[in-house]
């Protein structure tokens, strides 16, 4: 290269003259005021109706919503518009409540908060004439608020106009007036930029002038671009284009601005001030004359690339929207990054966030559950809307169920819920087991104990703390509660000689439907309250037995036997005594009944029955005579009958249930063997009985 | 290279001269007062103009340096960790290059330049800077900045990384949380993915306490805040409550509350890697053996004579899966299997109980077979409709392998179902039809046309006589009712006019034995009343009772409108035992002895034999004790006929027909929308009092047919379309009748409405 210097210098000219506004922008604009400059869309007749002066745009984060300033009829008023979604404006809306609330003509440079929840303006201050002040205006569920002018901190007696709050409501942007600027090619209002930050309460702490290397000469109208970083104001300075023109400055984390860089793509002679950018960046909305028109922003004047996540935050219950606080932390450090709050009214809310982090997002609000998600935009290149809803809840809704620790079954406990904060009784009843839960709601900030009791079962406690961030409204515990038990032997004798018989005892829980099964002679644990069918079958050579006890924390109380005297309670022992299977021994089932005077069977005759059919399956040499006797009922010969036809019912049962009738025989002996012949004609005398007679056995 | 400087000197200078305009008007002596005020915004970027046009100015060297020092400090060293870094950076940037530029005689000309942070009195107090305080600062602000530039990063990495897996760790649980509304459906849903994913929330975790103890270990020794923070575990004790949440434990807090997901991690492993494990285990192999069960039932061919090895489900087994699955869809399954194996098991024994030569093919035992099978039916069917509420998506993720091992997925699962109510209804249906077809009509027993028994020279007809109040022969015997006893003989009941005497009617009981040879006979009258005033006796009802015949005497007194009704027991020799009064009025339709309460129900409705059917009329029933003392009584109003009347185990069963039906409550029973006929149960306790009432209709008007008390538990009910006409039995067919069958609490267990 031989004329590196040349090159060198060349370069630099041309920076200089794209940096330079007046050169390109006169070309551009010079003669074409209202036509707008080269490139710009006009803004469709819905809102340029060819007759109001409209000006000042602002629009919201995702470019949905833009509220501008229109004249009409002598009269500065706000309006609002929407954008369709096939890309048209609607028919601009006045918002009458700032609208009658000012002056006629006073309502300067509207800013609508990116997440649409505000709009800011300026107009002059009631009761101190000729200063304006900066006011608000809060949306509500269908309206906007009556304004209200901003705290002493921002509005002095001074003039303070133009405010533009940052996208993360925590930086508000204004001018005021600069007293001792002198320049004589200047002969309008020179103005100085103002920040302002919101401290952790929400207070706009005091003002500070916007650093160097803005504000060296005169600086309006600033408008902070949903990225929180750039900065485009209205600048008269050298190289302006006119009196007032647009630069952008950027700043860094250190709050070290960067040099304003005009954009010479818009200035023209006029002053040239307010334009809007939604988060998307590629486009500014701005006036020209008397229009509001569109421009694409050129890459190098495009704020930051952000993403932008919006929705409503909603009770979960109600299904209103709520005012919250969202906050979004840097997912790398957890350090908090930026909390916003969504509408009070609306729950709705925007979130700009710059791409290439990685954040968690909380949502949270007191008295109530804490909804978080992850926003990982470290791949992100592009802008993108996020749309996320939440709905946070104020009470825990708890499905409890209480079952037996053992068994798995449920239990019909009593439940008490204590609220340890205030001592308080939350809850106090007893658990369907029909419905197999309990079905409360615990408020968010108590600690609650859950207590479930039973009578013979020892209770369980629970905690749940809901002092703290909660996250799922649906919860379900169980409560396992074990049941009281004592050990009682359960033994098996021969009847006639007393000597100990092995075989095996199946206790079967008729409460719970729980079935132990052990060797005779051992040790079994029953549960205190419960009533067991004990069946007890010898190995070999002996009819069953059969016991229904209750179990009672002193011990067991016999309530049935299956055959007189075929088991006992001895010392808190269970004593079964079997009669052997020797020819011609007789076994009487006592609960093999009928329907009187009828072959009938009673539906509680079944169980022993159905042992019986156990017995001659496991004992297939069995042979069995079936013997019906009757109490003294009539006649000898209706009794005799009467007996038969039952013996015969017995015996078809076991037919009916596989084992052949070569096995059986049936034989009804009427009144003739009564076993109780003090008062043979009392009911429940004994006589009328099924008795089993062993025919043969082959052991 | 020399060329480069060159051309960036004489590039800057030229840029210098048109940017903007603004930096050459800087004089250090303006960008003093924001250095004073602490104003490092504007400051800053006015001391580096200033150094473009005079980099090595010693005094703006320092005071960058000590800015940057001062915003490095400002920072948070991790949540600002790069701002952090960057002006210790700078800091150290600038004071290496004041430190190469300040000495003794630049303090001595400049001295107020450096006043700001170094100024101290001397020994006359007056104010001055001395060269060593400002080397020390430098000296000591460098060595300040490079122990931070070497420590921090490491302390950075460290932190990151720990925060970093801790997310992740949290993120897992909170995936699981999230799916899982408590920790049995977790457990219960074990499976390698879960597994996987809990051990790598393990390794998050173990992996987040690793680098947060060599974060505090290095700040330990580099503190970067006043007091040394420490790290506390918590256990997760409440699933979706503790361990969820912001994944932030507060790691920049004075104690770092980490939930402990690693110990959380291992628990369920060790769970869902044992007790789970051999759960799903024992529950395969408990289906394989259902399967092989059924299938093997299913083809009796394949059995042959065989006795089958059947497999029920191990109720630890059950209560395990309870455990975790109070309802769980596979603890029906299970039981269903079981069942249906029984249920085929039964349908086997029932083929080989036909072909026993010695079965007696008695209809009461039949009906008894058929009604256990129809029960176990009934079960099965139960059990596939909690299975079908437990078949959605959700309910079956927690058992994906098993679904899909036995029934390729979701989708065979519901086809199974569909499959198996079609076996279940087809079962039902089956056992239902042969309980239909054992449930005969109540038909009168009308006995046997031209058969007489002869007592003392008077003729009794064996069968029912027509006979007409009005013109009743004289001497003639009407018998009126029959009554089979057990042991097949037959008590008649009738009345007779003799010759002699004053005109009235008497009331008379016979009994015959088996071959109908004469037992005995005898006149029913009441004590109480004066014979001269009887005009007619009739035994109005009659049961079997336990020392005979309970019976019912209407009579009829001379210039009395009302009739008087009389309690008598009959002995078995034809005694009469007890005669007691009775207060009621209206005719007695029924008497029901009940020997499990020694009590019986006596009915009364109308005041006519004849019943009204149409009309409405007082319908009351009292309960009397054997020696015919009236303990309770209750009445209702009924358009209709009493049919049927059944002592139960504690208490009594009262069914008939009805176009109205007020009950002692005054509340009505709806006949239905069909028809104007219904047929009712009342279910009454040992004292008469109403435990249920129930109306069984059909798709027309329709009348009790027949019914069959299979036991205290089970009733197979037969409607007859068509009013009811009093007499009106008569064999229909299929089509013509509905078909019910209830429980003892008259809750329908199926019907057949045709």
């Amino acid at each position: 290269m031989r004329f590196p210097f040349l090159k060198c210098s060349l370069m630099a000219i041309a920076i200089w003259l794209l940096s330079c506004p007046s050169v390109l922008s006169q070309n551009q604009t010079s003669g074409n005021v209202n036509a707008g400059p080269s490139g710009a869309v006009k803004l469709p007749g819905s809102i340029n109706n060819g007759q109001d002066k409209n000006w000042a745009p602002s629009v919201t984060a995702d470019g949905k919503l833009m509220v501008f300033e229109s004249e009409r009829s002598g009269k500065m008023m706000i309006f609002e518009s929407g954008l369709e979604d096939n890309g048209t404006w609607s028919q601009p809306r006045s918002i009458d409540s700032i609208n009658y609330f000012c002056d006629s003509t006073g309502i300067e440079g509207p800013f609508i908060s990116y997440d649409g929840n505000q709009i800011y303006f300026s107009m002059p201050s009631k009761g101190n004439i000729g200063n304006e002040d900066i006011y608000c205006s809060d949306r509500k569920q269908d309206y906007w608020s009556k304004p209200f002018k901003l705290s002493p901190d921002i509005n002095t007696p001074e003039y303070e106009g133009y405010p533009s709050v940052s996208s993360d409501g925590g930086t508000l942007y204004f001018n005021r007036v600069k007293k001792d600027f002198k320049d004589k090619n200047f002969t309008g209002t020179c103005y100085v930029l103002y920040y302002a930050r919101k401290d952790p309460e929400g207070k706009w702490q005091t003002p500070e002038p916007v650093p160097y290397p803005v504000n060296l000469h005169c600086d309006k109208a600033p408008r902070i671009l949903p990225d929180n970083h750039t900065l485009i104001y209205s600048s008269f300075r050298p190289g302006s284009a006119g009196n007032y023109d647009l630069y952008e400055s950027k700043v860094n984390t250190d709050g070290e601005w960067s040099d304003p860089e005009p954009l010479t793509f818009l200035n023209t002679q006029q002053d040239d001030q307010l334009v809007t950018v939604p988060a998307e960046g590629k486009i500014l909305y701005f006036n020209s004359g008397n229009d509001l028109w569109s421009y694409p922003i050129p890459e190098k004047f495009q704020p930051q690339k952000t993403i932008m996540v919006q929705g409503i935050i909603k009770d979960a219950d109600s299904g209103k929207g709520i005012g919250a606080e969202i906050s979004v932390s840097d997912k790398a450090t957890t350090g908090e990054v930026m909390t916003l709050h969504s509408n009070e009214e609306t729950g709705r809310y925007s979130l700009v966030v710059q791409t290439g982090k990685n954040y968690q997002v909380e949502i949270r609000k007191p008295g109530y559950s804490v909804n978080t998600f992850a926003l990982d935009l470290r791949p992100v290149t592009k802008y993108k809307v996020i749309s996320k809803d939440a709905g946070l809840f104020h009470t825990v809704k708890l499905e409890l169920k209480a079952q037996d620790a053992d068994l798995s079954l449920p239990l019909p406990a009593n439940i008490t819920v204590i609220n340890r904060n205030t001592g308080n009784t939350v809850f106090s009843g007893k658990l369907d087991t029909l419905k197999n839960f309990l079905r409360m709601e615990l408020p968010l900030g108590g600690v609650y104990e859950i207590k479930g009791s039973l009578e013979n079962f020892s209770s369980q406690s629970l905690e749940i703390n809901l002092d703290r961030p909660v996250c799922f409204m649906d919860m379900e515990e169980t409560l396992k509660l074990t049941q009281k038990k004592i050990n009682v032997p359960v033994n098996i004798s021969d009847i006639t000689t007393g000597s100990k018989v092995d075989g095996h005892i199946t206790c079967t829980d008729l409460s719970r439907a729980e079935t132990l099964e052990l060797n005779s002679n051992e040790m079994v644990s029953l549960r205190i309250g419960d009533t067991y069918e004990i069946e007890a079958f010898a190995d070999k050579g002996y009819f069953f037995g059969l016991a229904r006890i209750e179990v009672q924390g002193s011990g067991l109380k016999l309530l049935n036997v299956s055959s007189p005297g075929a088991a006992q309670v001895e010392g808190g022992n269970l004593e079964f005594r079997l009669t052997s299977l020797a020819r011609n021994s007789i076994l009487i089932l006592s609960d093999v009944r009928f329907d009187k005077n009828t072959s009938r069977l009673l539906q509680s005759s079944y169980q022993p029955l159905d042992m019986m059919t156990k017995l001659l399956i496991l004992y297939p040499t069995l042979r069995l005579e079936i013997d019906g006797n009757t109490d003294n009922y009539e006649s000898a010969s209706y009794d005799m009958a009467l007996s038969q036809k039952q013996a015969q019912c017995v015996a078809d049962y076991f037919i009916s249930n596989s084992i052949s009738g070569k096995r059986l025989k049936a034989a009804g002996f009427g009144n003739a063997h009564p076993v109780n012949t003090t008062n043979p004609e009392e009911n429940g005398s004994g006589n009328n009985r099924i008795e089993f007679k062993v025919l043969e056995y082959l052991n | 290279m020399l060329r480069n400087i060159r051309i960036g000197i004489l590039s800057t200078i030229f840029l210098g001269v048109f940017i903007n305009g603004r930096s050459q008007d800087l004089s250090f002596k303006d960008i003093f007062p924001f250095i004073e005020t602490g104003n490092y915004a504007e400051a800053v970027p006015r001391l580096k103009a200033y150094l473009k046009e005079e980099p090595d100015d010693p005094a703006a060297n320092l005071q960058l340096a000590v800015i940057f020092k001062k915003r490095f400090e400002k920072y948070h060293p991790l949540n600002q960790y790069h701002d952090a870094i960057n002006n210790a950076n700078d800091a150290k940037t600038y004071f290496l290059k004041a430190g190469l530029n300040i000495d003794e005689k630049e303090i001595r000309r400049n001295g107020k330049k450096y006043y700001t942070n170094f100024a101290r009195p001397d020994s006359r107090g007056k104010l001055d800077v001395t060269y060593n305080d400002v080397k020390a600062y430098i000296d000591s602000s460098y060595i300040e900045i490079d122990n931070f530039l070497r420590s921090m990063p490491d302390i950075y990495t460290n932190f990151t990384s720990a925060v970093s897996y801790y997310d992740h760790a949290a993120g897992i649980y909170d995936s699981l949380a999230a799916v899982n509304d408590n920790i049995s459906d977790l457990l219960i849903s074990f499976d390698g993915d879960i597994d996987g994913r809990l051990v790598l929330m393990k390794n998050y975790y173990d992996s987040c306490v690793y680098f947060l103890k060599k974060y505090l270990d290095e700040t330990a020794l580099f503190p970067i805040y006043r007091n040394q923070q420490t790290l506390k575990t918590r256990e997760i004790k409440v699933f979706r409550l503790d361990g969820t949440g912001t994944g932030n434990p507060g790691f920049m807090d004075s104690t770092i509350y980490l939930w402990d997901y690693g110990s959380w991690a291992d628990k369920i492993r060790e769970k869902g890697n044992g007790e789970i494990s051999n759960l799903n285990k024992s529950l395969f192999a408990t289906e394989e053996k259902l399967r092989a069960g059924i299938e093997l039932l299913s083809d009796p061919g394949k059995l042959g004579n065989t006795e089958p090895d059947l497999t029920n489900p191990d109720a630890d087994l059950i209560i395990k899966l309870r455990n975790y699955d109070q309802n769980s869809v596979l603890i029906s399954l299970l039981q269903y299997q079981e069942r249906k194996q029984d249920l085929l098991l039964h349908e086997l024994n029932d083929h080989k109980i036909h072909q026993d030569t010695l079965f007696r093919a008695d209809e009461g035992s039949l009906s008894v077979n058929y009604a256990q099978l129809f029960q176990k039916s009934l079960e099965c069917k139960d059990l596939l409709n909690r299975m079908e509420e437990k078949s959605q998506e959700s309910d079956l993720r927690n058992y994906k392998a098993f679904i899909f091992k036995f029934f390729s997925g979701s989708a065979g699962f519901r086809q199974y179902l569909k499959d198996e109510e079609n076996f279940t209804s087809n079962s039902i249906n089956s056992f239902s039809e042969k309980l239909e077809d054992l449930t005969k009509p109540e038909m009168p027993d009308r006995g046997d046309s031209a058969s007489y028994a002869v007592f003392n020279k008077i003729r009794i007809p064996l069968f029912i006589t027509k006979m007409d109040p009005s013109s009743l022969k004289q001497d003639e015997t009407y018998s009126l009712e029959l009554l089979r006893t057990p042991e097949n003989g037959m008590l008649i009941s009738g009345i007779i006019q003799p010759k002699k005497g004053n005109g009235s009617v008497n009331a008379f009981l016979a009994k015959i034995d088996s071959v109908k040879n004469d037992k005995w006979m005898t006149t029913v009258t009441d004590s109480a009343i004066d014979n001269k005033r009887i005009v007619f006796n009739r035994v109005a009802a009659l049961s079997l009772a336990s020392k005979g015949y309970a019976v019912i005497l209407n009579s009829k007194i001379k210039d009395d409108s009302t009739a008087t009704n009389s309690y008598h027991l009959i002995g078995e020799d034809g005694r009469n035992l007890v005669n007691a009064n009775l207060p009621e009025s209206d005719w007695p339709s029924q008497i029901q002895f009940n020997g499990n309460t020694r009590t019986c129900i006596v009915i009364f409705k109308g005041r006519k034999a004849e019943a009204l059917a149409d009309n409405e009329e007082p319908f009351t029933w009292a309960i009397l004790d054997e020696n015919g003392i009236e303990k309770n009584k209750n009445q209702a109003s009924l358009a209709g006929n009493i049919a049927f009347v059944s002592g139960l185990g504690k208490g009594y069963l009262v069914m008939g027909n009805y176009t109205k039906f007020t009950g002692p409550d005054q509340a009505e029973l709806d006949p239905g929308k069909h028809g104007d006929w219904a047929c009712f149960g009342l279910l009454l306790d040992q004292e008469g009092k109403v435990i249920k009432t129930a109306s069984f209709a059909g798709k027309v008007d329709c009348h009790l047919y027949g019914l069959r008390m299979i036991n205290d538990n089970f009733l197979s009910l037969i409607l007859q379309h068509g009013k009811y006409m009093p007499g009106s039995h008569i064999n229909i067919s299929r089509n013509d009748m509905d078909h019910y069958l209830l429980n003892g609490k008259l809750e329908i267990l199926n019907k057949n409405i045709r």
